[in-house]
């Protein structure tokens, strides 16, 4: 059940606040329970901070990639590997901003779920029972029907989570609400487009940003439904 | 060693998903007991999982509070309205669209279902 409060509760802002509260470096309940867990088992605590560092590491590079330089990188590796009763740095650094975006979204993970959950039950128990009889073992029995009898809402979940993801500007605006002027690592397409069009007032800009999502989505959701043939599967009798 | 494989299956299984259950109704649990506890409990370093005494307190704020019930009533009032508006002009366009045949009927679904292709929200 707990999976499908995401559904219902979605990205509302309430839950946006929650996480931020839960988010905050110092306070945040999350680096409080990472804090507990890493002096309280000292080998857990050298995997988290070599996750810190993996991390740092990766963001750095790609930032750098971005920018054309690797300040920021060279800075990471100086720095070496992190000390003690290191925490994530959620929402106040740059280097970990994408990824307490991208833990938010994988929270509201519940509207593809319920899909699944749908697609799973319409299978026929019939084609895993003549599996069963036949000797197939569990994971012949996944790849062989489970799987593609799925793909048709692995698809749907595809296209539509594709769609949604380049969108994304809720968790973007209420997270970095406080982060003034905000972190240029934060900033996504649609946070772009309403910074431009509604605090700096380029309607202009703006809207040709718009039509240029637009574009994108659309070419995105043409290439899929082109490859839709090589791997979806429809009709199984 | 065979007979006990599925218990520890199963007992695997269930522990992987209340483990689950957990982590993803945490947020939701912690919103709860947040807006129980007082400002310097919110604020506190150190894990406050229930709070000491819990109040009520924010509770009875917000509807002391005009605007909130301002915003409320707001709220009601374009539920109210749009709920309406889109359930009287879904059944006509449906019914054009299933039963009724007029030229450039494809073209003008095909335009509504591109609508639909980009949501506003998930």
């Amino acid at each position: 059940m707990a999976f499908y409060l995401p559904v219902i509760l979605g990205f509302n802002t309430a839950v946006l606040l929650c996480w931020r509260l839960m988010l905050n470096t110092g306070t945040g309940i999350i680096n409080q329970i990472i804090r507990s867990v890493s002096n309280a088992f000292p080998f857990l605590g050298y995997i988290n901070r070599g996750l810190i560092y993996i991390q740092e590491v990766i963001t750095a590079f790609f930032l750098g990639i971005n920018t054309g330089q690797f300040n920021l990188l060279s800075r990471v590796i100086e720095a070496g590997f992190p000390i003690e009763n290191r925490v994530p740095l959620w929402v106040q650094s740059p280097l970990w901003t994408k990824m307490s975006v991208i833990l938010l979204m994988v929270w509201g993970c519940g509207t593809m779920m319920l899909i699944f959950l749908a697609g799973l039950n319409n299978i026929p128990r019939e084609l895993h029972e003549a599996a069963e009889v036949d000797g197939a073992t569990g994971w012949q029995r996944f790849w062989r029907i489970s799987f593609p009898l799925l793909t048709p809402y692995i698809f749907y979940n595809l296209v539509v989570g594709l769609i949604s993801s380049l969108q994304i500007f809720e968790p973007i605006f209420v997270l970095y609400r406080d982060n003034q002027p905000i972190v240029s690592s934060t900033i996504s397409l649609v946070y772009y487009l309403w910074q431009k069009s509604f605090s700096h007032f380029e309607i202009g800009y703006g809207s040709a940003i718009s039509w240029i999502v637009l574009v994108i989505i659309m070419i995105v959701t043409v290439i899929q439904f082109r490859l839709q043939d090589r791997w979806v599967t429809y009709d199984v009798y | 060693m065979k007979r006990y494989w599925h218990i520890i299956k199963s007992i695997l299984l269930y522990v992987i998903l209340t483990g689950a259950t957990v982590l993803m109704s945490f947020p939701l649990f912690w919103m709860i007991s947040s807006s129980l506890k007082t400002l310097q409990e919110t604020n506190s370093p150190g894990i406050v999982w229930v709070p000491d005494n819990p109040t009520l307190e924010a509770y009875i704020a917000i509807f002391q509070n005009q605007n909130f019930l301002r915003a409320y009533f707001n709220s009601v009032f374009y539920v109210t309205l749009a709920l309406a508006g889109t359930l009287i002009s879904i059944a006509a366009v449906a019914y054009a669209f299933s039963r009724i045949e007029w030229p450039g009927r494809n073209i003008v679904f095909f335009l509504m279902l591109s609508t639909m292709m980009i949501p506003r929200r998930r």
